[in-house]
């Protein structure tokens, strides 16, 4: 029985000459393709028209083509993962949105599709690691020129940048998915998530960062090379224009490159009959003594000094006379019991406040340091004076404890 | 251990040990034990083991520094032309016989056919060839192909090829050229000979012998005026 692909696939094996012949490029009747044919693989969709006349084969059949026979072009893209990660994100709000429905049919739907998703991006994803594990070892195949292995290598750190990027945004995105499905009870999914994405995105990662580190060394090399090549054209040059020139003064690092100490032993030269008293042997032998390496020498390892830290005990500050005066009426206070006190009347039973502090500066003091200890203390305001809507001086502060908060002594 | 006795001795002679050179000492080394075997031999002889670069070639080199070596290696690189000579000019050689795509690093491969082809298509190659003075044993009625042939046995003598094909006369690139660039980029990087940093490319406007000077009147000589351009021939 026929059926549509039937139909489609057949037309495709009639004509797989002219197939092959559109993957190398573009078909016409010019080319040597009879008009039915061209009308038969127009009709299966399987070209597209480009320019006048001309045909090209189908982008997805190319693509179809390319990834079975393992074709990697120059500058091939890599299969792009980041509208595949958007439609998983968007079937998966509408899952969550029509669950509550119970519509059974759509869910079902719309998990399979999910599914088909992330087939497709772990498919694109291992295609891609494929593709540059196979540019990068065999250094983008047979390139031309220095040039041109630059650009690949610019192309394809674009590339992988760009995939990276991809790859940290699905790492998001399906453990999003995984920790809301898993909440909402939907342990297929969240299971199927796990399985077949979250497990793998690691390996992906690090092989992706393989490759990027593989392309930097690349574009290293080929910058060297470059470098390498123009310091030879121009001391060829120097050396052909300066015949005088013989070298150079080199202020010397304290570390000097390893190549500058390269090193040989003296060939071994056997001598017949040598004799001690021989002028040339003698000669001969303070030579290579000279030339033997220095010696190694043994430094005395002496243990490094050590030192005792000394560490002061914590040393209290000198109390004040303000602070021992707060510290009698913090324990005045506790005695009142919840009394009212008044802090002037305070000051004038107190001698040694009256020497130490004038009654305005200790009310001040006093207010301050009980309000910062959470103290309620009232003002007794002075009456306005003529002319003055408010009071603006006071003549004393009462203290009102409430329960004792604040006024334990701290000795 | 056969192959790491070998790599011992290739480093006492002074060799520079690559995969492309000696392939079976450069596995030894590269193989943890054989290294702390070659690491150990060298150490007990005063040397040590060194490399061109992370994964170039392996090469003996003196362990300590004494002032009278550094005097010695400041000496050397005063009459740094001796180790540069005749090897630059021949790299070179080789470089502009390749054209656009010059493949003179490690592991490259060099084709005597080609190079013989490329000289004997160019007058300036050519040229150059019969002016080296260094290719001993080179004689008057030689032609440019016994001349490159001349020129690639030498570096191999020097270790800087090997010939990899000995029926096609292919040659292959040690990894000794390192060792070359490496001092070419220590001549750029310490002296001004090499140093390109104020370098801007720009057109000299030389002036010619044959072309009148171009002084004002108030200079004694007349201005000469612009010779008229060429009327285009009728079409």
């Amino acid at each position: 029985m026929s059926t549509p692909i039937k139909d489609c696939l057949q037309t495709l094996s009639r004509h797989s000459e002219v197939i092959e012949q559109g993957m190398g490029g573009e078909i016409s009747m010019e080319t040597g393709t009879p008009s039915p044919v061209l009308v038969q693989l127009r009709q299966a969709s399987a070209v597209r028209p480009a320019g006048e006349d001309g045909f090209r084969l189908h982008p997805r059949l190319r693509e179809y083509l390319s990834d079975h026979l393992q074709l990697f072009s120059s500058y091939q893209s890599l299969a792009e993962i980041g509208s595949k990660i958007g439609q998983m994100q968007a079937l998966w709000n509408e899952l969550d949105d029509v669950r509550d429905s119970g519509d059974r049919d759509i869910t079902d739907a719309l998990h399979s599709l999910i599914q088909t998703t992330v087939f497709d991006i772990a498919h694109a994803l291992d295609s891609n690691i494929l593709f540059l594990q196979t540019r990068l070892s065999t250094r983008y195949g047979n390139v031309k020129s220095l040039d041109a292995k630059k650009s690949q290598n610019r192309w394809y750190q674009k590339q992988t940048a760009q995939l990276a990027g991809d790859l940290n945004r699905l790492a998001r995105e399906a453990e999003r998915i995984e920790r809301h499905a898993e909440e909402r009870g939907i342990a297929e999914l969240s299971n199927f998530l796990r399985r077949y994405l979250i497990a793998r995105i690691l390996p992906w990662q690090q092989g992706l960062s393989e490759m990027q580190t593989l392309i930097r060394k690349e574009i290293f090399r080929t910058r060297e090379v470059e470098t390498n090549h123009k310091l030879l054209a121009r001391m060829d040059l120097l050396l052909r224009q300066q015949p005088a020139w013989r070298g150079f003064e080199a202020d010397l690092p304290e570390e000097i490159p390893a190549f500058l100490l390269a090193a040989r032993l003296k060939p071994f030269r056997p001598h017949a009959e040598p004799l001690d008293g021989d002028r040339s042997i003698s000669q001969e032998m303070e030579l290579l003594a000279r030339n033997l390496p220095p010696k190694k020498i043994e430094v005395e390892q002496v243990p490094p000094q050590r030192y005792k830290r000394v560490i002061d005990p914590p040393r209290k500050p000198p109390e004040t006379a303000a602070a021992l005066m707060l510290e009698r009426l913090l324990k005045d206070l506790h005695a009142a019991g919840g009394k009212p006190v008044s802090l002037r009347a305070w000051r004038e039973r107190d001698q040694e406040i009256q020497e130490t502090m004038t009654a305005d500066m200790w009310l001040v003091f006093s207010m301050m340091a009980l309000r910062s200890r959470k103290v309620r203390v009232e003002l007794i305001r002075n009456p306005p004076k003529l002319g003055e809507h408010f009071s603006h001086t006071f003549c004393d502060a009462v203290v009102q404890p409430k329960g004792g908060i604040g006024l334990r002594p701290t000795r | 251990m056969r192959t790491i006795n070998s790599a011992l001795k290739r480093l006492g002679e002074g060799e520079f040990i690559c995969n492309v050179h000696y392939p079976e000492e450069f596995a030894a080394l590269e193989d943890p034990a054989g290294r702390q075997i070659a690491d150990r031999w060298c150490e007990d002889i005063g040397y040590r083991l060194a490399r061109l670069s992370e994964e170039g070639a392996y090469f003996m080199a003196y362990s300590i520094v004494t002032a009278d070596m550094r005097a010695q290696v400041r000496e050397d690189l005063r009459q740094v032309r001796n180790k540069l000579e005749p090897i630059v000019g021949w790299m070179e050689t080789l470089r502009q016989s390749q054209g656009q795509t010059p493949n003179i690093h490690e592991g490259d491969m060099l084709w005597e056919s080609e190079i013989g082809e490329a000289v004997r298509t160019s007058a300036v190659l050519e040229r150059r060839l019969l002016d080296m003075k260094d290719l001993s044993g080179a004689r008057i009625t030689d032609t440019s192909l016994d001349r490159v042939r001349r020129m690639l046995q030498h570096l191999e003598s020097e270790g800087y090829l090997v010939e990899a094909n000995p029926a096609l006369k292919g040659y292959r690139v040690t990894g000794k050229i390192a060792y070359l660039y490496q001092l070419l980029g220590f001549i750029a990087a310490n002296s001004t000979t090499l140093a390109d940093d104020k370098l801007v490319d720009q057109i000299d406007t030389q002036g010619r012998i044959d072309a009148p000077a171009p002084l004002d009147v108030a200079g004694g000589i007349a201005i000469q005026e612009p010779p008229a351009p060429a009327e285009e021939p009728p079409q």
